[in-house]
């Protein structure tokens, strides 16, 4: 049952809470008349009880996280989406409890797909990772807070991230649904039209795929390819889930060429891949467990054999996001003890 | 004036879950076995069966209609008479 | 796991199929879930990953070869190794019995390097080992020389076959002033 804290001002409140629940960033005080604009914004029950929060395993209900999303500044519209982002943070296969206390950068990437994102004030387009949008800086930032303050993940503490990343302020963006020629993430993900689904992925920090020149799929996703094949990423040694955010501009090259989202797959599960040999001198290799990784892809015992560094298509989580205007796109590898869920809102 | 506002450290720990006693042997028992979907699950339940029938133990299917969420209720009441539940494929 | 949490809420006793690749989260998501700490190793069964490749009579195949394995945790009775290269607890022996034995033979590489590796503790799956180097000298260019936590992530692996229930590993380390 959250309680209340008593201050002799709002001064006083505010400088507590900035000391001790913020991410060093200012927070909002979660007053009761804040809190109450949240909880009307969802038909949930503010008592009913969400989990517990790794790694403290302190109990988390509703009205926690609509404490955690005032502090994060969230708007009303955009605490349903907040809400959903928590709830399939705390799932099992998520693996909350090792994105807190990995030594790599790891934090949950956040994209929402659907009608309510943009209902919500979600940004989509120009920046849609960057600030100056209200709603996708708290959805990530409410989550942040809620591992901070619930969970007791805090740096050196339980938080074990070697350097940490801006990302771990906030990493969110809303999928550009009129700028995408495909069916939208949720779709893909299976759900009806007209749900919005939430999808987490744990995420090191975006690294951008700059191209203006090419024209024809191959050549642009090679040059995806080449991105995500880099060593350094845990991905190379140890195949998992990435997210590839194709900017408009990029999607429609692929797309006016008759691809579609499985054909993207398909050719990055098979490109993105580096030999056993590349592997060998790499900083990651680990002859027990790479040596088996790469038995499920040809023989352990060829140089030449390609481990691909998405274990299989289905893996890269592909979402249209940014404005149509430029060629940048963002592939994000993974933390790789956490495997990426989604929930409708 | 005094201000009051929300802790946002959420409450305590819970009581750990229970977890029930197995059946000391499955003949004559019902088994449930729960499909939930995912990647040849099928597969693995119905041999699962087949050998179950072999030890002399009923058996009783239910079916998730998607692996990522949690079963329904009326999925779970479907197996509810079961002394033992099989479930696959997690993970 | 989570629908397993409400069998056994519901006085139903449950046996988990899983994917390999859950292996490496599984005690955490069942602490997560309030289930006891031994919970795993009691009602889990791993296959590898990924089985939607295989026809239908390898998985009929994956299924028979760990069938005394199914049958062990339905009716609670000690798991049976799959492929008896890392053995399984037995009734007998006890987790710290067990921890002891594995850190033993960890150790037994690092004597020649002149280190010796202690079992201090095994709780809680955390298991704590105190590192003594009786030998600077032979224990130059030795493993013994690696930092504390490329140690514990080495005895991590080493041990986990013999301690499935592990799930961290407290290097107490002479060398740290900490």
């Amino acid at each position: 049952m959250a309680e209340l804290l008593e201050f002799s001002d709002a001064d006083a409140a505010l400088d507590h809470y900035i000391e001790h629940f913020s991410d060093g960033l200012p927070v909002v005080l979660p007053t009761e008349r804040r809190v109450a604009q949240l909880l009307a914004a969802t038909t949930r029950e503010p008592d009913f009880d969400l989990g517990a929060v790794p790694p403290g395993g302190a109990r988390l209900t509703v009205r926690d996280v609509a404490v955690n999303a005032v502090l994060a500044g969230c708007p009303a519209p955009a605490f349903p989406i907040a809400l959903t982002a928590v709830e399939a943070a705390l799932e099992p296969a998520f693996n909350l409890n090792g994105i807190q206390s990995t030594t790599h950068s790891a934090t949950p990437l956040i994209v929402v797909s659907g009608l309510a994102a943009a209902r919500a004030g979600m940004n989509a387009s120009f920046n849609a990772f960057g600030p100056h949008n209200r709603a996708n800086a708290a959805v990530g930032r409410t989550l942040r807070l809620v591992m901070a303050n619930v969970g007791g993940g805090l740096p050196g503490k339980t938080d074990m991230s070697v350097q940490g990343s801006p990302a771990k302020y906030t990493f969110c963006a809303a999928e550009n649904l009129e700028q995408s020629p495909w069916p939208s993430l949720a779709e893909r993900e299976g759900y009806a039209p007209g749900t919005t689904s939430v999808t987490l992925m744990a995420a090191e920090d975006g690294h951008v795929v700059a191209d203006h020149r090419s024209a024809d799929p191959e050549r642009l996703l090679e040059n995806v390819a080449d991105v995500m094949r880099a060593l350094g990423t845990l991905n190379a040694c140890l195949p998992g889930p990435m997210t590839l955010a194709l900017c408009p501009q990029h999607a429609r090259i692929v797309a006016n060429a008759g691809w579609s989202v499985a054909d993207v797959q398909r050719f990055l599960y098979e490109r993105a891949a580096n030999s056993l040999e590349r592997l060998t001198a790499s900083g990651e290799f680990d002859r027990a467990r790479t040596l088996g990784v790469a038995a499920r892809y040809g023989d352990p015992g060829d140089p030449r054999t390609r481990v691909p560094v998405i274990d299989a298509p289905e893996s890269l989580i592909v979402c249209v996001v940014g404005a149509s205007t430029g060629g940048f796109s963002t592939v994000v590898p993974s933390w790789l003890a956490s495997r990426p869920v989604h929930r409708p809102v | 004036m005094t201000v009051r506002v929300y802790d946002p450290r959420g409450s305590r720990r819970p009581a750990k879950a229970e977890t029930a006693p197995r059946p000391a042997a499955l003949s004559g028992a019902t088994v449930g076995l729960l499909d939930n979907s995912k990647e040849q699950a099928d597969v693995m339940l119905e041999r699962i069966a087949s050998k179950l029938d072999g030890q002399g133990a009923r058996i009783a299917r239910a079916r998730k209609g998607s692996f990522s969420r949690v079963a329904e209720p009326d999925v779970l009441d479907q197996l509810r008479e079961c002394g033992a539940v099989v479930t696959a494929l997690g993970g | 796991m989570r629908d397993a949490v409400e069998f056994e809420r519901r006085g139903i006793p449950a046996v988990v199929l899983a994917n390999d690749v859950f292996r490496p989260i599984a005690d955490a998501t069942a602490e997560l879930l309030g289930l006891p700490s031994d919970y795993v190793e009691r009602a889990v069964v791993y296959l590898p990953h990924p089985t939607s490749i295989l026809s239908r009579e390898a998985v009929k195949s994956l299924i028979d070869e760990r069938w005394d394995e199914i049958l062990a945790k339905l009716t609670g009775r000690a798991a049976l190794s799959a492929d008896g290269a890392s053995a399984a607890p037995s009734l007998e022996e006890s987790p710290l019995e067990l921890a002891r034995r594995a850190v033993d033979a960890f150790a037994e590489g690092l004597r020649a390097d002149g280190a010796e590796l202690v079992l201090r503790a095994y709780e809680e799956g955390v298991l704590q080992a105190q590192l003594d180097v009786f030998d600077a000298a032979a224990c130059e260019g030795g493993v013994c020389l690696l930092p504390a936590p490329q140690l514990e992530a080495m005895i991590a692996a080493f041990v986990r076959p013999a301690l499935p229930g592990l799930r961290a590993v407290q290097l107490w380390d002479p060398r740290d002033p900490t």
